[in-house]
């Protein structure tokens, strides 16, 4: 009889520790805890670069600003499934919109959906209260860059407004170490970020600097952004140097890019 | 934090006005429950009471009216000690919450909290404080098996107003945005809320501290949940709610 209470104990426990595993028993909106896939970032990028190794023409997809429009997230990620040529993805940020852990949560779970791998970039609605760290936890460094075949992936933080200066942002270390570690296969580069050069989130004091530096990536071909939630082509520098920029996912749209054996690459925008 | 103090203030002034109302209305009318131990002083032994205060036994002593003042002073803020605290569990306010609070009106039926909360630290975000102001509806309370041991609360309504604290959070907007870049905050979340409880009257000869304990679970749904629930099918009603468990104590 003495096992009882004991008995009774552990089932209060058990109850306890499942419903403290699903998002019932929530400590805040910005409690920074969540369950489920985490460093997604890294995992993908060894599915990219084993996916692509050795190849000279690739096509991906490029969305972003997500937030708060999972219904039409949804709709991408099935529309992005439907379309087998599509290697990989690349979300340039805002997959949140207050940074709330479980709005993280949330737009994981539609993304991990996805057939292809994808990455994340991080955006200023990510940015706010605690989202860096839950970024960083869930998706991997602000910062990153990847190979796909010969190709060369460099994701940028560009939301230089959210830190007050005491992050640099972009970070010229980050560029310089990026660019002394390139593999000896890299023939081109592509450059994504969330906020482009010269809109608000940017550090415009150092726009020129910065284009000069990524020129000096090899044949860097465009940059693909978001932000703005329109999807136009911007030049912000006007020497026909290219940000792509795509809607966000409320206008349903999205881009694919085909990057050529001969060099040359292809943007379509696709309608969902 | 200006506002937010004179924010404050103003909650306290009006809660102080609808305690005292309430009471005010009490006065003289026997309650339903026996075990309700009002804290009014009964006209009667006005002047023996503030007789005992002042340290003296003269019981001939004649009322003045600055005695009949400062017991009306005395007794109107006599309303003001709080007569329940409670430990909580989550709930969107802190792992752990601890609160002082007032259970007041003609059938105990309202109650008001502020609530301490303590959020741990995770994924390399740093620990943070909350505090809450809860105002809960209690309309019914059953007892259970035709016992006064114990009672059921069907319904628990209500809204709390949920304040963290840290880097980060922001009432209103740093002034490096434009104004409107952000159309919300991160710093105060605003809150409804349904839930029950299972109340133990403790018997008298039992007490030490309190005279009830209950347990209670609530389901709120916090602002941003909901804006994030309502134009999307994707996000399921079930998703945005959070619960809490919690034991409330009613003190006297």
């Amino acid at each position: 009889m003495k096992t009882l209470p004991i008995l009774r104990l552990c089932l209060l426990i058990a109850v306890l520790t499942g419903l403290n595993g699903c998002d019932l028993l929530d400590y805040h909106p910005y409690d920074g805890r969540f369950s489920g896939a985490k460093d997604i970032n890294a995992r993908n990028i060894g599915r990219i670069e084993t996916a692509t190794r050795g190849r000279d023409s690739l096509v991906f997809a490029v969305i972003t600003d997500t937030q708060r429009w999972y219904d039409e997230t949804h709709d991408a990620v099935n529309s992005i499934n439907a379309r087998p040529e599509i290697d990989f993805v690349i979300h340039c940020g805002d997959l949140t919109d207050f940074s709330a852990t479980r709005e993280f949560e949330w737009m994981r779970d539609e993304l991990e959906r996805l057939a292809v791998p994808y990455v994340c970039l991080i955006g200023n609605h990510d940015c706010l209260a605690n989202g860096p760290r839950v970024f960083q936890a869930m998706f991997g460094t602000p910062n990153f860059s990847f190979d796909a075949g010969d190709t060369h992936f460099v994701c940028l933080d560009t939301n230089a407004l959210e830190h007050d200066y005491s992050v640099p942002i972009p970070d010229f270390a980050f560029i310089n170490a990026d660019l002394q570690a390139l593999p000896s296969t890299t023939r081109r580069t592509i450059a994504a970020m969330h906020a482009c050069p010269y809109s608000d989130q940017f550090n415009n004091n150092i726009a020129p600097q910065f284009h000069e530096k990524m020129q000096t990536y090899p044949d860097l071909q465009f940059a693909v952004c978001g932000h703005q939630h329109a999807t136009t082509v911007i030049e912000p520098y006007g020497d026909g140097f290219k940000y792509y920029q795509c809607g966000a996912a409320k206008g349903r749209k999205y881009l694919i890019f085909t990057l050529k054996k001969d060099g040359g690459y292809h943007r379509e925008v696709i309608d969902y | 934090m200006k506002s937010l103090i004179t924010k404050s203030l103003i909650a306290l002034s009006a809660l102080w006005f609808a305690v005292s109302q309430t009471h005010a209305a009490e006065a003289g009318t026997p309650t339903l429950s026996d075990s309700v131990i009002t804290v009014d002083v009964e006209p009667d032994t006005l002047p023996a009471c503030t007789a005992d205060i002042h340290g003296s036994t003269d019981r001939s002593e004649p009322v003045t009216p600055y005695m009949r003042r400062t017991e009306r002073f005395r007794r109107s803020w006599n309303h003001l000690i709080p007569n329940q605290t409670s430990f909580q569990v989550a709930g969107g306010i802190g792992a752990f919450s601890i609160s002082i609070g007032w259970y007041y009106g003609r059938r105990e039926q309202w109650e008001t909290d502020v609530l301490w909360g303590f959020v741990p630290k995770a994924n390399g975000d740093d620990m943070h404080q909350t505090l809450t102001v809860k105002q809960r509806f209690v309309p019914w309370h059953l007892s259970l098996f035709k016992s006064h041991r114990w009672t059921v609360e069907p319904l628990t309504a209500g809204a709390f107003i949920n304040c963290i604290f840290g880097e980060g959070f922001w009432e209103k907007a740093p002034s490096k945005y434009t104004k409107g870049y952000y159309g919300f905050n991160t710093k105060v979340r605003y809150n409804l809320f349904v839930g029950q409880r299972l109340r133990y009257n403790i018997p008298r000869r039992h007490r030490k501290f309190n005279r009830s304990v209950a347990f209670y679970y609530e389901l709120s749904m916090s602002d941003l949940y909901l804006v994030s629930s309502i134009p999307n099918k994707q996000v399921s009603f079930f998703e945005t709610l959070t619960l809490a468990l919690g034991l409330r104590f009613q003190v006297f």
